[in-house]
């Protein structure tokens, strides 16, 4: 028994090596399965989410002309919309108040106080969490309309972490448009501006320059939103499709607003769609 | 002793401050953590060196959103810094007990530990991060293959034993 005991101190280095790297590696590789190693030490965690909106308010504040010039012409479409503001070449003025119309997507607006890009991996953490009514997998765009900034992965009650585009696990649902070719978009961890759209088989036909948007095919973006533009192709020899690297439209490093989209209709769907998995 | 837990202590919470702001460097890593481990001090037990690594690699961990990444790096550092610790060791051997510094064993002999033991932490950010699980076990078929070609090579020593 002692010599067991001695044993072990002789060699407690070693123990507590191999013991200690099994405990780190596998809440790693486990990361994005394992929702409570996330909500604890992820910057969702309230003091370090705290750390990141105070250090990001100075930040923002050195932004805040830039800010203020994408805000004003994002005004300005917004008041184009405004039904007051078109021309109406109705010739009956009596109008049908239309109650057939259900809300299908709900907006959030959130500020980004965490965000990196340089890693393979990358999160984004926003100022909007689950009070505020947000939801894990729901859909982040970017600030001025043009691209997508990621898919939330983790709320907590006042933060939520985004599971940026730039990240080696990112899979979205992307289509061309004008032939409506689908495909999935990847990042191979390489350049912050381009990403990989990937499965568009070899007999479509595509041109340089083509403009790729989401799918609509997954409960998480709405169809048609912008992401990039097709930058150069080219046939694979011994598989069936295309690779094809995306020009994103937005800059991922100087994101500071993003809108949070959430499916209203997300659970009815899949739902259905599980039911006939299921039968 | 108490003058050294202090200095210890303090440096736990500067080095993750000064991490902090490094982390603001857009576009490259860098990193000064791991100086917490390395100057942790000689002859110290090492199941209880690696446990504070562990710890703190987790406090920087909860900075970087990487849980369990910088735990199992500094934990692999503070493994190797025994092995490092024997191989540099001077002539009268160390003082036990006092901090691994330049002010205590020299500017040469501090770049010598320093960078060996940085260069391994590197390495190993390097191979958990850009490796998935997949090709981990891609490594781990190689490892194989090694393996078996080895006890071949050995086996084939005992079973014909060459002379010439």
């Amino acid at each position: 028994m002692q010599r067991i005991f001695l044993f072990f101190i002789k060699y407690n280095g070693v123990f507590a090596f191999v013991f200690l790297e099994v405990i780190a590696l596998s809440i790693y590789f486990t990361r994005n399965n394992n929702a409570n190693t996330q909500a604890f030490l992820s910057s969702a965690n309230g003091l370090i989410g705290g750390v990141y909106e105070s250090t990001s308010r100075v930040a923002r504040y050195w932004n805040l002309s830039a800010v203020n010039d994408s805000l004003a012409r994002e005004n300005a479409e917004l008041k184009m919309r405004l039904p007051n503001s078109k021309f109406s070449s109705l010739i009956q003025s009596n109008t049908i108040k239309d109650t057939t119309l259900q809300q299908y997507y709900a907006y959030y607006d959130a500020k980004v106080v965490n965000n990196t890009i340089h890693r393979p991996r990358n999160f984004l953490t926003i100022n909007k969490g689950a009070v505020q009514g947000l939801k894990a997998n729901s859909g982040v765009l970017n600030g001025n309309g043009m691209g997508i900034v990621g898919v939330v992965q983790k709320v907590s009650n006042n933060y939520a972490v985004v599971m940026s585009i730039l990240n080696l696990d990112t899979r979205i649902s992307a289509k061309i448009l004008g032939n409506n070719n689908f495909g999935v978009m990847v990042w191979d961890g390489l350049d912050s501006r381009y990403m990989n759209l990937e499965s568009v088989p070899k007999h479509a036909t595509i041109n340089n320059g083509d403009t790729i948007t989401t799918s609509g095919y997954s409960t998480i973006f709405p169809e048609g939103i912008l992401i990039g533009t097709i930058d150069s192709f080219y046939r694979p020899p011994g598989v069936n499709f295309y690779s094809i690297k995306v020009d994103l439209f937005n800059d991922l490093n100087n994101t500071q607003y993003v809108y949070v989209v959430s499916n209203l209709l997300k659970e009815e769907r899949l739902k259905l769609e599980e039911e006939v998995i299921n039968d | 002793m108490t003058s050294l837990i202090r200095a210890n202590f303090i440096r736990f919470v500067l080095l993750i401050i000064i991490q902090f702001i490094l982390k603001g460097v857009d576009s490259i890593d860098i990193y000064i953590y791991p100086v917490f481990i390395l100057l942790l001090p000689v002859g110290m037990i090492d199941g209880l060196v690696l446990l504070l690594a562990f710890i703190y690699g987790f406090c920087i961990d909860a900075f970087y959103d990487t849980p369990g990444l910088f735990a199992s790096a500094s934990v692999a550092v503070a493994a190797a810094r025994p092995l490092v610790l024997a191989i540099l060791e001077p002539r009268g051997g160390y003082e036990q007990g006092k901090a691994p510094t330049k002010y205590n064993l020299g500017t040469r002999w501090f770049v010598q530990y320093s960078s060996i033991l940085m260069l391994w932490h590197t390495i190993w950010i390097v191979a958990i991060e850009q490796l998935s699980l997949f090709s981990w076990l891609r490594v781990l078929i190689w490892l194989m293959i090694f393996g078996l070609s080895m006890l071949l090579i050995i086996l084939y020593q005992f079973l014909f034993n060459p002379k010439e």
